[in-house]
Order: C-alpha cells, then sequence, then structure tokens
C-alpha cells in the first residue's frame, strides 16, 4: 500500500539498502528463533505425543533428526540475518552521505546487528536439550 | 489546566486565533462534560487514579490475607473468605492495578514525551477508560451479590467450571473480558501514537527509552491480551453455553486452559515490568545526566519482548508433558535472564561515579535494583525444571513474583511518581515523606517476602487459608504479616505525601529535576495540546543537547521539519490537529485531525456492559439490546461526518505546512489503526486453531465416535464463493483508481452478492452437518470456528455497503478520505478471507 | 538510628537464611530436608545454584553500591559514547550470565532425564478428591486412603489422576510434585531411602479445603512392608451384626464410606477398611486417635469447614461405640504399634 500513493517527499529516495532488507536485518534473527521455538514444541509436544520418538534411523529418532535439522536450520537462518545486518550497518554508516541516510536506519541496522546475535546464542542453547534425547522423548 | 504553555520556541499565531486554538482544546464543562472528555491528560489521570483506588483495595485484601495467616490454624477468615479474597487480590493486582495504572502514565505522558498533542485515537482513550472501569465495577459488584470469584486469578479449568464454581466466576469473567477490551484498545493507540505521532526529528534512534519499552508492552499487549480474550471466551461459553471445550468428559482439555492462559499470563508480566524498567531508565538517565547503552538497552527491550513469548510452559513443568519440550522452555527462560542482565549493567555504568542526588525518585530506583536483582535469581532458578517442581506453587513462588512484581514494577511506578507528579500537579512531593515511604517500603517489602523463600522450602503450600502447627512456620509468617504492615504504612505516606503537596508543595518548575526529555519543556501542569509549536528533535536528549554530534541533520529534512512545525503553530484553530511523521526517520508525512470530545465511547462501553451483564443473569434477549446499542454508537463513532471531510479538504493547513490532511496508506493513522486492528484478530485466529488441534492431538478419535465427517464439497463450495470474492475486490479497487463510476459499483455488487452466498451456504451447510456443540469438544470447536467467519463477513459486508454508497457520490477522490476507506475496508475483506480459508484448512482439510 | 535500624533488619535476614539449613529439629514437609534420591539431587541442584547466583548477584550489589557512592573521577568528553560504559555492560550482563547459565541448562536437562520414571515392581494409583486422597494397590486389591506405605529403598511407581479438579501430588522430602489432572492420568515415582513417615500436601489450588488437604507417605523396610502388604490385603474380620457396624450403617457413615468385605460400598469419601492403621485423619487435618476421631464425627465443619463430612447425630454412647468399631475393626490395631510411632 505504501507505495500507491506516493506523497512528495522532500527528500530522495535512497536505493540501497531497501525496506525489506532493513527490516529483515532487524527481526530475521527474532523470527528464526521464534520458529525454532515453535517448531521445537510442536516436535516435542504433538510428535511425542504421536509416538515419533519411537521411530529410529540411524540411531536417533525421528524427534531427534526434527529437532537437529530445525536448530541447524534456525542458527543458519539467524547467521544470515546478522550478516545482513551488518552489511545495513555498513551502508548507513557515517560517512555515507546524511542527505540519503538517516540515523533511525543506521539505529535500526545497529540494532538488527545486536538483536541477531543475542537470537543466535539463544537458538544454540535452546537446542542444547535435544542432544540429551538422542534416543526418544 | 489550561494555562498558555511556555514552550522553548514562542509562538507567533496572533492572539485571537491562539483564543480560538484554546477553545477548541478545552475540556467540555459539566458533568455531561466530564463524560464526553477524550483528551489524554484528563483521562490518563482518572487511569491513574482508578487504578490506584483498586491497589488500595487489593492492599486491603493482602493485609486481611497476612492477618490470617499471622498464625498456624487462624480463625479469623474462614476458608472460604480467604479463597475470595486472594482471587481478588491477584487479579486486581494483575487486570485492575498494574497494567492500567502503566497505560494511564504512558497515556499522559507519551504525547508529552514524543511532541504530540494528543494521542491517535483519542475516543479509544475513552473507550479504554470506560471498559476497564466498568469492568472493575462488575469485579467487585460480586462482593455485594455474594458471589465472589473464588478460582484464583489463573482460574484454572475445570475448578472455574461451572460445576465447581459459581456465578462469581461469571463475574470474574466478563469483568475481566471488559478489561482486556481496554488493554487492546490502549495497545491499539499506544503502538500507531508511538509510530505516526512523534515530533519531526524523533527518529527511532532519538525514542526515549520510557516511548521504546511501553511501544513493546503495547505490542505484546496486542497479542497477549487477545489470546486471554479467547481464552476467557471459550471459558464463558462452557460456563454459560454449555459447550465442551475443557470438559474432560467429553474430549474437552483441561491443559488448554493453561496453555492459553499462559500464553498470555507470562508476557503479563513483562508488558507490566517492561514500562516499568522504562521509568528505571528515565530517571537514572536525569539524575546520572547521561545515559549509557542506549542501544544496548533498547534491544534488550526488544528482545525481552519476543522471548517473553516463549516461556509460558515454565508455569506447566509439573504436568507431567513430555520432558523434551520443557527443555526449550527451560532455555528461553534462562536465557531472558541476559536481557535483564544487560539493562541492570547498564544503569549501574550509567550511574558510575556521578555521584547523583538521593532524592526520592532514585531511592526508589536504587531499592528497585536491590529487590529486582533478588527476583530475578530466584526467577532462573524457577526456570530449572527439577528445582520448579520443588518450588512449584509454594510459597517461595510467592516470594519470587512479589520480588519481581513489586520490586520490578511497584518500586519503578513510585520512583516514577516522585519523578513525574511535579509535572502532572505542578507541585513538588515533600521529600522527607518520600524518603521516609522508601525506608518503610523496602524495608517492609523485604520483612514480608523474604522469609516467603523460606517458608516454600519448609512446605507450604500456595493459596493455603491456614497451615499446621507441625509445619512450625509460625515465626516466618508473623514477621512477614508485621512487614505485611510497615509497608502498608510507606503506601499510606506516599498518598499523603501527594495530598499535602497541595498544601506545602513548592511549585513545581517546568524542569524540576533538570531532565532531558520533552515533557520538560512544557508548562506544570502541561496544557491540554501539550505543545502550541510542535517541537523539531535533533538529538537524543532535546534538552541537553541541540543537536546529536554524530548525525547533524540535513538542511532539506531539516527545511521540512521548520515547516510543518511552523505551520501547526497554534494551528489548526478550528479542530484539533497533530502532526503525523514517518515511523522510522519521523520526517513529516501529514496532518491528523482528532477528533474532539464525544458520547460514543460511553455508549459502546456501556452497550458492551449491557450485553455481558446479560449473559450474566442469562436474559438472553437483553443481549441483543446490548449488542444494537453498540452498533449504534459504533456506527455513529464510525461514519465520518460530510461537512467535516469538506472542512478538512478547504482547511488551508495542507498549504501551509505542505502536508496532506485527508490521506492513505502508511502515513493515514486510520489505516494504521486497521494493520494493527487486524493482528488482533490474526492472533484470535491463531489462538482459536491452536485449541483446535491441540484437543485434537490428546483426543483418541477425530470426529469423536457416533460423529460423521463434515460433507468436503459442500465446504468447499461454500468457502470456495467467499475466496472467489476477493478478486472481484481488487477488480473494484482498480476500477476505483481509475475512476470507472459504473464499474465500482459492479463489481462492489457482485462482492456483497458473494458474501451473502457464502453466509446462506456455510449456514446452511453448518446446520446440515448437525454436529452439536453441547456433546462433545469436537462439536463445540467446529461451532464456533464456523461462527467466526460468519461475524467477520457480517462486518465486512457492513464496511462494504458504506464504501459503496459513499462511492456513488465520490468516486473521484482517489488521493483523499474516500481513497482511504476503500483501502481499509479492502484491507479487512482481504484478511476476512484469509482467516476463512485457514479456517476451512483447518476444519475440512486438515487430515 | 536508621543506620542500625537497618543492620538489624539485615541481621535477621541472615539468621533467617541461616536458619533455613537447619536451626530448628524436625522438618516433616521441608524440600531442604531430602530423604529419597530425587529429592536429595535437587536439593543438591539449589544449593549450587544458591553458591554461583549468589556470588553473581553479591556481585551487582557491591558494583550498584560503588556506582552510586564513588567519587566522580573526570567528567568523559562524551558520554552517550562511553567505550568502556558499554563493555562494562556486555560482560557484566551478557557474557557473564551466559557462562553461568548455559551450564546451568545442561545440569537442568541431565537432571530432569536422571530422575524420569523408574522400573519398578509396585505400582500405586492415586486419585484425588476434594480434598482427599484416594490409594489403591491394583495388584493387591487393596485400597485405602491419606496414605501411602512404601518399601524403603526401592522406586514405587504412582499413577495419578483426578475425580474432580486438578490437584497436584507432592511430597517434599522424597520428589517434586506432579499434577493430577482429570481426563488423563499422569506418571510418578516416589523412593524413600530410610523408614519413617512423610508428609505430603495438595500444592494446587482445588477449591474451599485445598489447606487441608494432606497425607502421608509411610516407608517401611522390606520385611515390615511385606507383612503390611499381606495383613491389608487379607479380608476384613469385622462382623457385619456387630453392634459397631449396625451404628455405622444406621448414622449413614455407609453411604459416603465402604468398608471391604461388608455391605457398607459408598464411594464418595473415603475408604475406611485401614482406617485403623492411618497415621492421621482427615486428610492429614488432625493426629488418628480415638479422641480426635471422636471429635471429627461430631464437629467435622469445625475442624475442616465445608467438608462433605456431615456432623454425626448420635448419641454419646453410640458415638463411642463407632469410634471402637473403626478403630479395632480388622484385627489391625496393632499395627500402628509395630511402627514405633
Amino acid at each position: 500500500m505504501e507505495g500507491t500513493n506516493e506523497y512528495q517527499a522532500p527528500l530522495p529516495r535512497r536505493s540501497v539498502p531497501t525496506d525489506g532488507r532493513l527490516w529483515f536485518g532487524v527481526l530475521g534473527g527474532a523470527i528464526a528463533w521464534l520458529l525454532h521455538l515453535v517448531l521445537s514444541y510442536l516436535i516435542a509436544e504433538f510428535g511425542c505425543v504421536s509416538g515419533w520418538g519411537e521411530h529410529h534411523w540411524m540411531g536417533l529418532s525421528l524427534v531427534a533428526w526434527l529437532g537437529l535439522a530445525v536448530s541447524v536450520s534456525m542458527v543458519a537462518s539467524a547467521v544470515v540475518a546478522n550478516g545482513i545486518a551488518t552489511r545495513n550497518q555498513k551502508g548507513f554508516s557515517k560517512d555515507v552521505d546524511s542527505e540519503t541516510s538517516s540515523d533511525g536506519e543506521r539505529f535500526m541496522a545497529r540494532s538488527g546487528v545486536l538483536a541477531n546475535r543475542f537470537f543466535i546464542v539463544i537458538i544454540i542453547v535452546q537446542s542444547i536439550p535435544f542432544v540429551f534425547y538422542l534416543q526418544g522423548c | 489546566m489550561s494555562e498558555p504553555s511556555r514552550n522553548v520556541e514562542p509562538s507567533s499565531t496572533p492572539d485571537a486565533e491562539l483564543q480560538q486554538f484554546n477553545a477548541t482544546w478545552a475540556s467540555p464543562r459539566g458533568f455531561p462534560g466530564w463524560l464526553s472528555e477524550v483528551n489524554n491528560r484528563p483521562l490518563g489521570i482518572r487511569f491513574m487514579l482508578t487504578a490506584l483506588a483498586f491497589f488500595l483495595i487489593g492492599g486491603i485484601l493482602a493485609l486481611l490475607m497476612r492477618i490470617q495467616l499471622a498464625v498456624s490454624e487462624n480463625t479469623f477468615l474462614g476458608p472460604d473468605l480467604y479463597n475470595q479474597l486472594f482471587t481478588m487480590h491477584g487479579s486486581t493486582m494483575m487486570y485492575l492495578f498494574s497494567v492500567p495504572f502503566l497505560e494511564g502514565l504512558a497515556l499522559y505522558i507519551l504525547p508529552l514525551l514524543i511532541g504530540s498533542r494528543d494521542v491517535a485515537f483519542p475516543r479509544l482513550t475513552a473507550l479504554g477508560y470506560w471498559t476497564y472501569l466498568f469492568g472493575g465495577i462488575l469485579f467487585y459488584i460480586s462482593f455485594f451479590v455474594g458471589e465472589v470469584p473464588d478460582a484464583g486469578w489463573f482460574a484454572y479449568t475445570p475448578l472455574s467450571s461451572s460445576k465447581y464454581s459459581g456465578l462469581g466466576l461469571d463475574f470474574w469473567a466478563l469483568g475481566l473480558s471488559l478489561v482486556e477490551v481496554s488493554g487492546i484498545v490502549a495497545a491499539v493507540e499506544i503502538v500507531v501514537t508511538i509510530l505516526k505521532l512523534r515530533a519531526p526529528g524523533m527518529t527511532l534512534a532519538r525514542m526515549p527509552i520510557f516511548v521504546w519499552t511501553i511501544l513493546a508492552a503495547g505490542l505484546m499487549s496486542l497479542f497477549a491480551f487477545t489470546t486471554l480474550l479467547v481464552a476467557t471466551l471459550l471459558l464463558e461459553l462452557d460456563r454459560t453455553g454449555g459447550t465442551k471445550f475443557f470438559d474432560a468428559d467429553f474430549g474437552g482439555n483441561n491443559l488448554l486452559w493453561q496453555h492459553l492462559f499462559w500464553f498470555f499470563g507470562h508476557p503479563e508480566v513483562y508488558i507490566i515490568f517492561l514500562p516499568a524498567t522504562g521509568i528505571i531508565s528515565m530517571v537514572v538517565g536525569t539524575f546520572a545526566r547521561r545515559l549509557l547503552g542506549y542501544t544496548y538497552i533498547t534491544v534488550a527491550i526488544l528482545v525481552t519482548a519476543f522471548v517473553s513469548f516463549g516461556l509460558w510452559m515454565h508455569h506447566m513443568y509439573t504436568t507431567g508433558l513430555p520432558e523434551l519440550s520443557l527443555g526449550f522452555f527451560a532455555a528461553a527462560s534462562l536465557m531472558i535472564a541476559l536481557a535483564s542482565g544487560v539493562q541492570i549493567f547498564a544503569w549501574i555504568a550509567t550511574l558510575w561515579g556521578r555521584r547523583p542526588a538521593l532524592r526520592p525518585p532514585l531511592m526508589f530506583v536504587l531499592g528497585f535494583i536491590f529487590i529486582f536483582v533478588l527476583g530475578g535469581m530466584t526467577g532462573v532458578m524457577v526456570a530449572v525444571v527439577p528445582f520448579d517442581w520443588q518450588v512449584h506453587d509454594t510459597y517461595f513462588i510467592v516470594a519470587h513474583f512479589h520480588y519481581v512484581l513489586i520490586g520490578g514494577a511497584v518500586f519503578p511506578i513510585f520512583a516514577g511518581m516522585y519523578y513525574w507528579i511535579p509535572k502532572f500537579t505542578g507541585r513538588m512531593m515533600l521529600p522527607k515523606l518520600g524518603h521516609l515511604n522508601f525506608w518503610l517500603s523496602f524495608v517492609g517489602f523485604n520483612m514480608t517476602f523474604f522469609p516467603m523463600h523460606i517458608m516454600g522450602f519448609f512446605g507450604m503450600p500456595r493459596r493455603v487459608y491456614t497451615y499446621l502447627p507441625i509445619l512450625e512456620l509460625d515465626g516466618y509468617n508473623l514477621f512477614a504479616t508485621i512487614g505485611a504492615f510497615v509497608f502498608a504504612a510507606g503506601t499510606l505516606l506516599f498518598l499523603l505525601d501527594i495530598l499535602l503537596s497541595f498544601w506545602w508543595g513548592a511549585p513545581a518548575r517546568n524542569d524540576p529535576w533538570g531532565g532531558d526529555t520533552l515533557e520538560w519543556t512544557t508548562s506544570s501542569p502541561p496544557p491540554s495540546y501539550g505543545f502550541l509549536v510542535p517541537p523539531v528533535v535533533r538529538s537524543r536528549h532535546p534538552r541537553w543537547e541541540a543537536e546529536t554530534l554524530d548525525c547533524p541533520p540535513s538542511a532539506s529534512i531539516e527545511a521540512a521539519n521548520q515547516r510543518a512545525t511552523q505551520a501547526l503553530d497554534g494551528r489548526p484553530t478550528e479542530w484539533r490537529g497533530t502532526l503525523v511523521t514517518h515511523a522510522v526517520n519521523a520526517t513529516p508525512q501529514a496532518i491528523h485531525y482528532l477528533p474532539g470530545p464525544s458520547y460514543q465511547p460511553l455508549f459502546v462501553a456501556i452497550g458492551l456492559v449491557v450485553a455481558l451483564v446479560s449473559v450474566l443473569l442469562k436474559v438472553h434477549l437483553v443481549i441483543l439490546v446490548g449488542v444494537a446499542i453498540m452498533a449504534i454508537a459504533l456506527g455513529r463513532w464510525l461514519s465520518p461526518k460530510p461537512d467535516l471531510v469538506k472542512r478538512l479538504r478547504e482547511s488551508d493547513m495542507a498549504d501551509r505546512a505542505g502536508l496532506p490532511i485527508l490521506t492513505t496508506g502508511s502515513r493515514s493513522v486510520a489505516w494504521c489503526g486497521m494493520v494493527t486492528f487486524l493482528s488482533i484478530l490474526a492472533m484470535s485466529l491463531v489462538a482459536l486453531v491452536y485449541a483446535y488441534f491441540y484437543i485434537r492431538l490428546y483426543s483418541p478419535q477425530w470426529p469423536p465416535a457416533g460423529v460423521s465427517e463434515p460433507s468436503r464439497l459442500m465446504f468447499t463450495l461454500s468457502y470456495g464463493l467467499l475466496v472467489v470474492s476477493a478478486p472481484a475486490l481488487m477488480w473494484a479497487n482498480r476500477s476505483f483508481n481509475r475512476g470507472y463510476e459504473n464499474q465500482i459499483q459492479f463489481s462492489m455488487t457482485c462482492v456483497l452478492l458473494l458474501a451473502a452466498a457464502f453466509l446462506a451456504t456455510n449456514v446452511y451447510a453448518v446446520i446440515d452437518y448437525g454436529v452439536s456443540i453441547n456433546e462433545s469438544a469436537y462439536g463445540s470447536l467446529f461451532g464456533l470456528l464456523s461462527v467466526y467467519p460468519w461475524l467477520l463477513v457480517v462486518v465486512g459486508a457492513l464496511l462494504l455497503i458504506n464504501a459503496q454508497t459513499r462511492a456513488w457520490s465520490e468516486f473521484r477522490d482517489t488521493q483523499g478520505h474516500m481513497a482511504m476507506q476503500m483501502q481499509v475496508t479492502s484491507l479487512y475483506w482481504y484478511a476476512t478471507v484469509a482467516a476463512a480459508v485457514v479456517i476451512f484448512g483447518t476444519l475440512i482439510l486438515s487430515p | 538510628m536508621r543506620n542500625g535500624f537497618t543492620r538489624s533488619v539485615i541481621l535477621v535476614f541472615v539468621g533467617l537464611l541461616l536458619c533455613s539449613v537447619g536451626c530448628q529439629g524436625e522438618r516433616v514437609q521441608s524440600s531442604l530436608h531430602p530423604e529419597g534420591p530425587a529429592a536429595e539431587s535437587v536439593a543438591r541442584l539449589w544449593w549450587v545454584m544458591l553458591t554461583v547466583l549468589g556470588l553473581y548477584t553479591l556481585g551487582v550489589f557491591v558494583l550498584a553500591t560503588i556506582a552510586v557512592f564513588r567519587r566522580p573521577t573526570q567528567e568523559p568528553k562524551q558520554p552517550t559514547n562511553d567505550r568502556e560504559g558499554r563493555r562494562f555492560i556486555l560482560i557484566g550482563g551478557a557474557i557473564l550470565p551466559t557462562i553461568i547459565l548455559v551450564p546451568t541448562l545442561a545440569y537442568t536437562v541431565h537432571t530432569t532425564s536422571s530422575l524420569r520414571m523408574r522400573d519398578t515392581g509396585l505400582t500405586i494409583r492415586v486419585v484425588g478428591h476434594r480434598w482427599w486422597w484416594e490409594v489403591e494397590y491394583p495388584d493387591h486389591r487393596i485400597l485405602t486412603a491419606n496414605e501411602l506405605v512404601i518399601p524403603m529403598g526401592e522406586p514405587v511407581k504412582l499413577e495419578l489422576s483426578s475425580a474432580d479438579v486438578i490437584h497436584s501430588f507432592w511430597v517434599p522430602q522424597l520428589h517434586g510434585k506432579m499434577d493430577m489432572i482429570p481426563g488423563t492420568t499422569t506418571k510418578f515415582w516416589l523412593q524413600a531411602d530410610r523408614e519413617g513417615i512423610y508428609r505430603g500436601q495438595c500444592a494446587e489450588y482445588c477449591g474451599l479445603q485445598h489447606a487441608h488437604m494432606a497425607f502421608v507417605v509411610k516407608s517401611l523396610p522390606p520385611d515390615k512392608f511385606v507383612r503390611w502388604l499381606e495383613n491389608s490385603a487379607s479380608a476384613t474380620t469385622v462382623t457385619e451384626d456387630g453392634r459397631g457396624f449396625q451404628l455405622f450403617k444406621k448414622h449413614g457413615c455407609s453411604v459416603c464410606h465402604a468398608i471391604q468385605g461388608t455391605e457398607a460400598k459408598g464411594w464418595s469419601g473415603p475408604d475406611l477398611t485401614l482406617i485403623a492403621t492411618r497415621e492421621t485423619l482427615a486428610a492429614g487435618t488432625i493426629e488418628n486417635t480415638p479422641q480426635n476421631l471422636l471429635q471429627w464425627l461430631v464437629t467435622p465443619q469445625s475442624i475442616k469447614p465445608g467438608v462433605n463430612m456431615p456432623a454425626t447425630e448420635a448419641s454419646a454412647e453410640e458415638l463411642q461405640m463407632i469410634v471402637d468399631f473403626l478403630l479395632k475393626q480388622n484385627g489391625s490395631s496393632t499395627e500402628r504399634g509395630d511402627d514405633d510411632e
């Protein structure tokens, strides 16, 4: 909707980074964490109750496989988000022309970096329980 | 109240216009006027005073309980009365004091902090207040009826079902629904206000920390309160409608209530705690004359807001859920401590070596740090699953959450009150009383709650009206009771202090503490519009630094900001107006029309109360009266007055400021409000779908024995009709944007016909399916999930009809108010279709 | 004056804290006085956490105090850009806690999984009622109430459920809690390492008399336990035509209470077959003595207000006969003497 009725803004619109990348840089880690928690919870409660803990493949239970897969992919997503946030931060750094970069966006990029680091740590920590339950629930 | 403001930048508007400006912003007179008030400042004060009254009542209940527990096997209160008192104490403190108080504080101080003249939807402020007030009254009427809620503030099913609890629980559930509406409404208000009404130049990087915390709490409230609203709806349906969501005998699930309740309940703690930390940051920043780690603190706030939704299961460690799933929640519960740790260390670093003056606000901050760190430590401990198995539901937990909630919320609130009351009343409080209050509160609090840790270890469960002498807990309990009275004496001193300050308090200057934020630029107390000239912000600390050193404003932005604020200097005079700015960069985007005094919020609230009370009294026909009152009031509220739109179109403000008044998309506050509202709808749908699959997971057979599968063909056809309406509406929008008058009418008619066809076929299909909502949890879920899109569609149809009628004459207004209405209506309709698709997938398609 | 006051208050707190380790005599319901392996490992967990987190907390307090009272060194030139401050925040608030919390989590998950269900020989079913506990030994056809007798030194499996609202089963000296939820059966286990009597109590609020919903767990050495099983399972020796039983029936007791082997088959109150051997009456509310039982029959509502038990309207003589009948039936009145109370 934003673009449909564009009011003539007094400042030129920036080209890079785009809004989408900016927001992904800020929220990517948080969303990865949220997905990790929701999926882990669903795997653990819905999976364990449905008996997936009893199916084994290569020595690990189905629940453990799923959990590890979710953990690895979510850590990876958070790392990607962090990479994007770091690049955003450079894109908005001080030496870039202040006409085109506002400290609001620079701040978002910077907080994205901090938040993503935190969420990477928390996703890893949150995967620890899977290690203790490799054989079943 | 309405003395002219002494802003930094003096007004240059002629006196005659200034007078008209003041008249426009003046509060309506007399008692009827009092009822129609919508301005954020008087309503904020009302919120806070009402919450304070409930705080005192809740405190008296607590003292009565402490008297009962002072010695073992006491007979001061019977078990029935004690159970009622602890239920009401918990409910009052959680629902009627802490959240509404902080909402009131936010509503009052928020516009002053961000440099706007009011909040985004003034009439919603009033609606929030009335629903809160009526909800609170409904809670307490139960005492006069003699049917007091007694199932605890958490109302676990089946104890709270109609089988085990009387009418009191209906008062509880319905009163709570009203308070939830109030909380959600305030959340919409706060979120949109912060994102759209900040002063030009107040980018996200320059928002005061308190604003960040209120924003986080507002966003959390949207999701948390909505979940609770769904949960209480299910409970009330079980109690009065005979549904079986929580009835284990009919396939219902009692743990579902706990999941939903704690999905609300845990964030709730942070909804209270985060704004409280925001107050701490404000006070610490002012007293240390700097604030270190701004970015760390804001990230910590946002992380807390996020992660708090991932902790709910740690209230359910003892319910026998799969061990593995407990592990994740233990991890999240431990790691959220980091966010609090960062904040604590940021305050310590800020205060380091600054020799802050030990005046009452700072004393309470230091008391907060001491108490909250202890509460945080026990919080980390109870996240540890096996340890929680021992201390869960014991006095250790009582100690823990009072350390967190009194230490983490009441002490900061005291700090904030000593800090801001001079701004509210124009009088300084008496410092000696403040110090005495601090020492009484601090010592009394620790005397009361520290021994409770030990009582928990020695086997005292929560919520017991007495205990046996063989537990040897008399000494600890007596000590705690004495402490409670010391603490209460401190609180009384606080009230006395407020009263006495009116006579003996020195008049407050604009900025008695040397604070850095915008509220200190207004007079004490501030005028109802806050700022005669909207301020331009050039740094994080507008009162300390003229502009930030590392990001000087560009000339073009500065010029746009200047033009916008100069245009609003003492204007608009005929209607209340304020600036809309970009959510991230705070560059001016539009001028927002703020409605003046109105009775409609009161009528909506009354209609809601009538409907709910008739549910309670089981006079079902009167529900319709309530709904009718509500519908009429809402209709009058929402329908734009034709002369108003005309006046806004012709206003010279747009030319002066170079900004539109009636506008669309994300620069329209109404559009932002609709997006926020839709996130509420989305959350309610998520909660319902979760309930469906959760009950299904623990059911041996689905649908239960004796119930057939729903007819796929019929439901597919019916939902298909609704899905087709989406492209039809897209077509209507395209026609509207291009100004094709007849196509608009035709396509909108198509949408409406499809909606009607959906309703007819769907109602028929559900009746034809014939599953009873009273015979199984499956039936109850099927019924409720089927009705959900019906309601959405009916409301949507009304919106569509409204837009279509208006498009008849105003189809050319493709940039202004009509366009906004089309956008908002379409947004709602697409969401309705999406919701219906999700429900179709859940009920019919899911394997 | 103020400092003196504060100091004395601090002293009281320290005293309380130390006291919690055990300056008083017997703690019948304390999780810090463990008598079984599960409670022991949780108590150990607590002392470890207290030490580590306590040190961290103390560190925060010391830093906060220094921060406020320290003399200013110099005005930082750029207060909002203090690199050192940021490092301090990061280390103290995030890195140090992570170093503490990650091992804590591992310890948590490890302890959780080490406390999972044990393989056992004996299964006991416990059903929560408002406000008492129904106890059944399904393999031995024993039905009793408000008292679990277990063999010491070996784990016992529990199947917990509820007849009405949610209750929670908790014997602090042996293990943590497990909820009893209507519609589901939760699995749990207990083990006591020594012979003794351990008090338990309902830990989930369940209505009016939640406070008086307690029970005891009695652990016996294996030989005594086997004897208890045999005695309890043997058919009742009560003669139905005895005067005591007639009065029991006449005054309506048998409407709610059952005595195995007789026509008293009420089920809404506790089974009374083994009442003579029990330690307590009214679900752990009063000690089981003839005097107390008499009191309980006459004024149950003043002992446990709101309990479902009505007052027994009978003459003093008749009441005494009912008491004698209840406490002497089943020929097992000697059982309690065996346990050396």
